[in-house]
């Protein structure tokens, strides 16, 4: 074998294993770890940033109909405890932008990771995301005296939000019951 | 000879374009700053950023109407730190990071934790005539009847 066959094997053979190297590196997060929330693409605002695992999704497709996707989800109702913690991650995967708009995020502390556009408004407060994005929220269900309180997110667009129900979703929030102190004083 | 030679190129060529790729992506941001502000020592301090008015108590940034400005905040501090303002209540505001949403009767914003940096980006609204918008912690930087003392950022109005 001739000295240059040899260099430019070796140069072929660096090529492709760069290639290789490079696209692990490029491959963005939230196509590996599919359910870890926020993209990664934002890194120089917070390189530590790392986005916790979600309890529940909140999925817009093609079409603008939200899709709920989670242990505690049933249809388009979303079920939670107050006082207890609660990831959700917000996706657009539809074509444009979509808001997600509640009340709800005014009435407890909302931490959030990742890329969007922050709205406040008077009784109601969301987040506008562009497509292929993803937020990651972290909040703890309110406590409102009820035994159960409702509040809807309106998944909508281009400023309307839930112009159509079927944007609508539904959180129902329910106060954790005493079923210990129930049974033992029952026995 | 050769055959010790090639894979020694080889993994050479690959780590120096792997490290390549991870620092070209590490120091990759989405958005170009135009005022950066480092939070520490109970005051915000512009670390870049055309300072108007030399004279202000505080830091300062002119904006015309409806103008865009990009912010870069820096929670360089032990503490957490507010940055808010009745001018969130008017205007929607791009960002990026890690940050937890403030909700008050007087004004709205972002709580940034110790170490973390969030990017922001909003217009000023049309109709902006000439009145200061201010920022500033709610933690640090309390309202004292109409004095604001401690962390606040303003955006003045630009002139001609």
């Amino acid at each position: 074998m001739k000295p240059t066959d040899t260099l430019l094997s070796a140069l072929l053979y660096a090529r492709v294993m760069a290639v290789m190297a490079g696209a692990i590196v490029f491959v963005p997060h939230d196509r590996i770890l599919a359910h870890d929330g926020a993209s990664d693409n934002h890194q120089g605002a917070h390189s530590s940033a790392k986005p916790a695992t979600a309890d529940v999704e909140i999925v817009v497709q093609e079409g603008g109909h939200p899709v709920l996707k989670g242990p505690q989800t049933h249809g388009q109702v979303l079920t939670l405890v107050a006082g207890e913690p609660i990831v959700l991650a917000l996706r657009n995967e539809d074509h444009g932008p979509r808001e997600f708009i509640s009340p709800l995020f005014t009435k407890t502390e909302i931490h959030f990771l990742g890329r969007a556009t922050g709205i406040f408004r008077k009784d109601a407060a969301g987040f506008r995301l562009s497509p292929g994005d993803t937020l990651t929220l972290q909040f703890t269900a309110p406590f409102s005296g009820f035994r159960r309180m409702y509040d809807l997110i309106w998944c909508g667009h281009d400023g309307k939000p839930g112009a159509d129900l079927q944007e609508l979703l539904i959180i129902m929030t329910e106060e954790k019951q005493p079923h210990a102190a129930s049974e033992t004083h029952g026995r | 000879m050769h055959c010790c030679l090639v894979p020694l190129m080889v993994l050479a060529m690959v780590l120096t374009s792997g490290s390549r790729l991870a620092f070209a992506q590490a120091d990759e941001r989405e958005y170009e700053p135009d005022v950066i502000l480092v939070i520490k020592e109970k005051a915000f301090h512009m670390v870049k950023g055309n300072a108007s008015g030399q004279h202000s108590e505080h830091p300062a940034f002119s904006l015309s109407s409806g103008e865009e400005i990009t912010l870069e905040l820096r929670n360089e501090d032990t503490l957490p730190h507010e940055f808010v303002s009745p001018l969130f209540a008017k205007v929607e505001f791009q960002f990026w990071g890690r940050a937890t949403m403030v909700y008050t009767y007087t004004a709205n914003g972002l709580r940034i934790d110790p170490g973390e940096t969030v990017g922001l980006r909003f217009d000023l609204p049309k109709d902006f005539n000439g009145e200061l918008f201010k920022f500033w912690c709610n933690v640090h930087g309390k309202l004292h009847g109409d004095v604001l003392q401690g962390e606040i950022f303003v955006v003045k109005p630009k002139h001609g």
